[in-house]
């Protein structure tokens, strides 16, 4: 994979995900941009490449916000390893697998987040809401089959090699 | 070394630093990364909001009937009328009127530039003199209805983030501000209730027993109001929130849980005050 390229890619996601997501939320759940970048990073990248980006992806995410270091980066990290798992199962151009991926991403995404509230919640006995988490997630999902059909269009500058590719 | 046990590595730190370090090591109050991204979150943040703003219908915040309304702008109005021609005398007996100045006297514009998308509830500013700005210094909504908003949780050099009232665990203590057709706007001072901010947009205040609520009279509607030493002089008693709703605690019957919900929708605001100097 073309790293410059994935950064790229990772600015513009983040960069949305600051300035465009929360205009656009549905019941205080903004879409994530950055886990739509993670899924399709993990569906096209080859297996050890797609992990690492998107750990990084989860990183930087964590970086650029208020949340505590390493939560999104753990979360999308498994994310990725479920998606990685699959790649080769899935159909990477068919909108309904976009769906159903990115939802799942989404689901375990939320469900860490949502843990690491009730584990350490940032006051005792203040818990910091869940549902938005899976709405999110599922808003996501709804995007999904539009900006990763975008991002297939557009997947030559990544230079993707699969695993068999490059022996 | 197998790329494996690299990422295994990588996910254990991960993991670690999210669940098992001490938070002050591993909380971010915003980082200088967000900076970087102003080149895309700004123009989208203001396009997008300008967009939305045009469509939003504003939610109904008064559910009386509009009889009661009318009546409560009509007292309010002679109360303001009255109370105007009280300050006036004072300022012109003092000599004071230059330092009597609204907020704008104490605050700095900035532009918001971006909104914080994860569980917290936080906004990132940007504008000229934004170098000047310090962590913890108070943020007010700027407009019509001036309001407390948070506090500058990390300040750099091009841009600061601001955590929101609303944002999960962050508290400050209040008074509250009733109205009856009677007595117009009145402040209770006796019940002191600690605000802490509870997300989507929410507060709750849950310290204060449910019979001195209702002995007091709250009720939908009622403000509540800065009382907090912790915070700037000249900003005691300004609004922070509207109550929403009143219930009895859930986990303790015996305790209500007060909902609040600010003026306006913080994540989609468009420029903020920030409190740079006092008087």
């Amino acid at each position: 994979m073309r790293w410059l390229s994935f950064f790229i890619l990772a600015y513009i996601a983040l960069g949305l995900d600051a300035g465009l997501a929360r205009a656009i939320e549905w019941k205080a759940a903004p879409p994530d941009f950055v886990l739509l970048a993670a899924v399709f990073i993990a569906l096209c990248a080859p297996h050890d490449t797609a992990l690492l980006a998107c750990f990084i992806l989860g990183a930087l995410h964590d970086l650029t916000g208020l949340g505590t270091l390493g939560l999104l980066a753990f979360s999308y990290g498994i994310a990725a390893v479920f998606i990685v798992s699959i790649q080769q199962a899935v159909n990477r151009q068919h909108p309904l697998a976009h769906f159903v991926l990115t939802g799942i991403a989404g689901m375990i995404v939320a469900v860490i987040v949502s843990l690491h509230g009730w584990i350490r919640p940032p006051l005792p006995g203040v818990h910091p809401p869940v549902m938005p988490l899976f709405y999110s997630a599922i808003y996501s999902a709804i995007l999904a089959p539009f900006v990763l059909a975008a991002l297939q269009k557009i997947r030559g500058v990544f230079h993707f090699q699969t695993s068999r590719g490059r022996m | 070394m197998k790329f494996k046990q690299v990422f295994f590595g990588l996910m254990m730190l991960s993991l670690l630093s999210a669940f098992a370090l001490p938070r002050r090591a591993t909380d971010l109050n915003g980082t200088s990364l967000q900076t970087f991204l102003i080149p895309i979150s700004s123009p989208t943040y203001r396009t997008a909001n300008a967009i939305r703003s045009r469509f939003e219908t504003r939610p109904v915040e008064d559910t009386r009937d509009s009889l009661a309304i009318q009546r409560e702008n009509l007292a309010l109005k002679e109360q303001i009328q009255a109370m105007s021609a009280v300050i006036d005398h004072l300022q012109e007996r003092a000599g004071e009127r230059a330092s009597l100045g609204g907020f704008e006297a104490f605050c700095d514009r900035f532009e918001v530039t971006a909104a914080d998308s994860g569980v917290h509830e936080a906004i990132t500013i940007t504008g000229s003199g934004i170098s000047s700005l310090r962590a913890d210094l108070p943020v007010l909504s700027s407009g019509s209805e001036i309001a407390l908003i948070g506090r500058i949780s990390r300040a750099g050099e091009m841009a600061a983030q601001v955590r929101l009232v609303t944002d999960p665990g962050f508290t400050v203590t209040g008074h509250f501000v009733s109205y009856s057709t009677a007595n117009g706007a009145t402040e209770n001072k006796d019940l002191t209730a600690i605000v802490t901010g509870r997300g989507k947009g929410e507060m709750v205040i849950d310290n204060l027993p449910i019979d001195d609520v209702s002995h007091a009279g709250l009720q939908a509607g009622d403000w509540v109001v800065l009382s907090d030493d912790t915070w700037p002089r000249d900003l005691q008693g300004v609004r922070i929130g509207r109550i929403d709703s009143i219930q009895p605690l859930s986990k303790q019957t015996l305790f209500a849980e007060i909902r609040l919900a600010p003026e306006q929708n913080l994540m989609h605001l468009s420029d903020v005050w920030v409190m740079t100097h006092q008087r």
